[in-house]
């Protein structure tokens, strides 16, 4: 962590001081006259926002994205699972990793981070994640995020994919490569009919989620104290219909309705709590290019992987949105690294903000990485064409640290290039 | 790995990244925009016109069932009941639970959640049971009455202080779970407590070591202080199992076992006890090893979330008991909060359990955690 960033960390941050100012002005005399005056325009009216030339760093783009939206969609893309230990951690993780160079700086022009990952050639080996709702976060959407990666060569992954969506978006962007993220569906038959449209609609691999089985987003409070009602709640798992419909069948056999099974018991929403390795394999026969199990963080659950048919995972914790109080990705990732022993790539997300983040996963033995919040941050703040100045300051900045590292290839960023200090 | 231009630095400076304050901090943070908020008199009134990001804390007495976690109540408790009364049950130690994470396992089917612990002959629903907390009637007028109300309706058994502020006989008779009996060593009360505990059909009586003879004595320094006379008198004063609280080390709990101790509890007393003692996680696994298996180890201390539960099972406790939380709650809502908490904390803990792939109690192991060291003072890698 930069002391710039540590310094955002501890010390009143600029929203404290909006909210003091306003605060202020709102109990002040003046504040009200000035509000009387000009009722159409809010404090807020007076800051200038960056365009997007003025981009510099994947963070510049958070900003312009949060003014952008609606709070309670800014706040679905900015918090976590439970108190946010590990949302925070994932970020913290990156300064347990020091860049150690063992050879001379090469110039960038002479650096080639290509490769052929997963059947795709990439010219860097980065791939846009599956984040879903992105048609609430810019009217581009999904297509606009297609498009924004297919301009610099990246693949990306269409969340929750269906034949429609899936359609539209290879038919507006020629010359991209799309892959679809799946969540399990219980019902085989429905799983094979979901899969093969959304294959016929011409997306290649899959990727399927197999994490966040029972999250909560309990940081979402603004939209109650804005007199809605709070999302999350105290019941958990698969969104608030379901946690809803749990709690109130717990609340009916406690009534003595009729019984309940497990974790509905406790207020947890069952919806997901059936996954299990079978399903891997069902989903194997379905699937006709590559299988991708994402959200693996143990070792065992990497072999478990590849014996069920995977031909790759990612080291994946949903930017902190699936378990609170598990692992940072990072730490994780060079013991899967060795668990997987080279018999499949490994793919890795959760955190990455800059090219050095993506260097050091890359020297702890990840062969790709994906983006999350900053692809949203990019298309958020300013469409297809931000989402694509994201991907291109990572790249740069990837290609910039590679240089200064003496690393003029892929197979050049190994473990001899970092020192870890994970505590 | 400098970028050469300095505008990085730059925009860092006006664009914040992800926040890294401890959730202690985040609580603080929002609770300093809520003070604002009620300086400026109109809370609606601070917030016409700007584009607030940073949640604020809920409005005192918003509804109960919007609570997402127990610092809330705790938010709560404070508006309600006023801070300075809650100064006594005010805050938390996290410093040992933020050095442990949990390891998730997938695709292990867990629809069959069961949390059953069985404890002293009774199956309890969840392993998180009501601690001993004194004088209740200071945080709510019916007291313990209602928090056996809570409890109840939460499934969780109780454990009443012997210095409760209502008669025991009232709060059994509200109590639909197993209700253990709280008293300290050296209590002058000893034998009228041991006599109302069979009178009120309590499943065990808990024996508070190194706390000093009530709620309101200075707490002893370390165990050299355990008075064992003193527990040798409650074991031999009641048929009941005995349960020993206050317990840090190993050879301590070895001790009360062979001293009739039918169980142990984890506790630095409210942190009073060795003030050097960060947290009670790291010390139950050392005792669990030490009473082998003979006696259920219990611990206190700390319990927020879920996965705080969940780590202090991994590491071999069979229960918890939860103290201050329950009185958040009801000092904010009676006995509804009390079964709020309690509730809140059961499937915090149920759901980490389901992403941690373990079904029930008994596929809980250490496998489950990793120790790390303390965070380390930041550097500056610019």
């Amino acid at each position: 962590m930069a002391d710039i960033e540590k310094m955002w960390a501890a010390s009143p941050s600029r929203r404290k001081a909006l909210t003091r100012l306003a605060g202020f002005m709102a109990a002040s005399p003046i504040g009200a006259a000035v509000a009387q005056q000009d009722p159409t325009k809010p404090l807020s009216a007076v800051h200038r926002i960056p365009g997007l030339a003025e981009m510099r760093t994947s963070f510049d783009f958070q900003p312009v994205f949060e003014g952008n939206l609606l709070p309670s969609v800014y706040e679905y893309t900015a918090h976590g699972d439970g108190s946010e230990f590990t949302l925070r951690r994932n970020r913290q993780a990156y300064d347990w990793v020091d860049i150690v160079p063992t050879r001379a700086p090469v110039p960038a022009s002479q650096v080639d981070l290509s490769s052929e990952l997963l059947g795709v050639k990439m010219k860097f080996p980065m791939i846009v994640g599956p984040s879903s709702g992105q048609n609430q976060i810019h009217p581009e959407g999904e297509v606009g995020m297609f498009k924004g990666a297919t301009a610099v060569g990246m693949v990306d992954v269409l969340a929750g994919a269906t034949a429609g969506t899936a359609k539209t978006a290879v038919t507006t962007v020629q010359g991209g490569t799309l892959w679809a993220q799946h969540y399990p569906i219980e019902n085989l038959d429905s799983m094979q009919r979901a899969l093969s449209g959304v294959q016929d609609a011409g997306v290649t691999n899959i990727v399927v989620t197999v994490d966040q089985q029972a999250s909560v987003y309990e940081r979402t409070l603004l939209i109650r104290n804005l007199g809605g009602r709070a999302s999350g709640g105290p019941t958990a798992g698969g969104g608030n219909a379901a946690a809803a419909a749990a709690a109130a069948a717990a609340a009916k056999a406690a009534a003595g309705g009729p019984p309940v099974p497990g974790s509905v018991r406790y207020r947890v929403s069952d919806r997901r709590l059936w996954y299990s390795w079978g399903y891997i394999d069902a989903l194997r026969k379905v699937a006709r290019n590559k299988l991708i199990v994402k959200g693996i963080l143990d070792p065992e659950d990497a072999k478990l992987a590849i014996e069920h048919g995977a031909d790759a995972i990612v080291v994946s914790n949903h930017g902190g949105r699936s378990m609170d109080y598990g692992p940072s990705t990072l730490e994780v990732l060079p013991e899967i690294v060795s668990a997987v022993n080279g018999r499949i790539p490994v793919l890795f997300d959760s955190g990455i903000r800059r090219g050095a983040d993506i260097f050091k996963a890359l020297a702890l033995g990840a062969n790709g990485v994906c983006l999350g919040r900053t692809a949203r941050w990019g298309l958020g703040a300013f469409g297809a064409a931000g989402a694509q100045r994201v991907f291109e300051i990572l790249q740069a900045e990837l290609l910039q640290v590679a240089a200064a590292a003496g690393c003029a290839s892929l197979s050049d960023i190994n473990k001899t290039m970092v020192k870890t200090h994970f505590v | 790995m400098k970028l050469p231009d300095n505008e990085t630095a730059v925009a860092e400076k006006t664009n914040p990244p992800a926040t890294l304050a401890s959730r202690r901090e985040v609580m603080a943070t929002a609770g300093l925009v809520g003070a604002v908020l009620l300086a400026a008199n109109e809370p609606a009134q601070a917030l016409a016109g700007v584009p607030l990001r940073m949640p604020l804390p809920p409005p005192a007495q918003v509804p109960r069932a919007d609570l997402l976690n127990v610092f809330e109540y705790e938010t709560q408790a404070r508006l309600v009941a006023g801070a300075a009364k809650m100064a006594p049950v005010t805050g938390s130690d996290l410093t040992v639970t933020d050095r442990i994470t949990l390891r998730p396992r997938m695709n292990i089917p867990t629809r069959d959640l069961d949390l059953t612990a069985s404890l002293f002959g009774d199956q309890h629903f969840t392993p998180i049971i009501v601690g001993p907390m004194a004088d209740q009637k200071r945080f709510h007028p019916e007291g313990e009455i209602a928090t056996a109300r809570g409890a109840s309706a939460a499934k969780a058994a109780m454990v009443v202080s012997s210095d409760t502020s209502m008669p025991l006989a009232a709060i059994a008779q509200g109590l639909t779970t197993p209700l253990w009996l709280q008293v300290y060593a050296n209590s002058p009360k000893l034998k009228d407590v041991l006599a109302e505990a069979h009178a009120t059909n309590a499943k065990a009586v808990i024996v508070t070591v190194n706390a000093g003879p009530s709620a309101n004595a200075p707490a002893t320094p370390d165990s050299a202080h355990i008075d064992w006379a003193a527990v040798d008198a409650v074991v031999k004063g009641t048929s009941l199992p005995v349960i020993v609280k206050g317990i840090t080390h190993p050879q301590d709990a070895k001790e009360a076992v062979a001293r009739g101790a039918k169980g142990v509890v984890v506790s630095n007393y409210r942190g009073g006890n060795a003030a050097a003692l960060k947290g009670t996680l790291l010390l139950i696994a050392p005792v669990v090893q030490a009473v082998g298996g003979q006696v259920p180890v219990l611990a206190d201390g700390s319990f927020r979330y879920g996965a705080d539960i969940l780590k202090a099972l991994a590491l071999g406790a069979k229960g918890v008991l939860i103290g201050r939380p329950v009185m958040w709650g009801l000092a904010a809502y009676g006995a509804d909060g009390v079964q709020g908490v309690v509730e809140l904390l059961q499937t915090d803990l149920a759901r980490i359990m389901a992403m941690c792939g373990r079904v029930n109690l008994a596929a809980v192991n250490d496998s489950l955690v990793r120790i790390h060291a303390s965070l380390p003072s930041v550097k500056n890698n610019g």
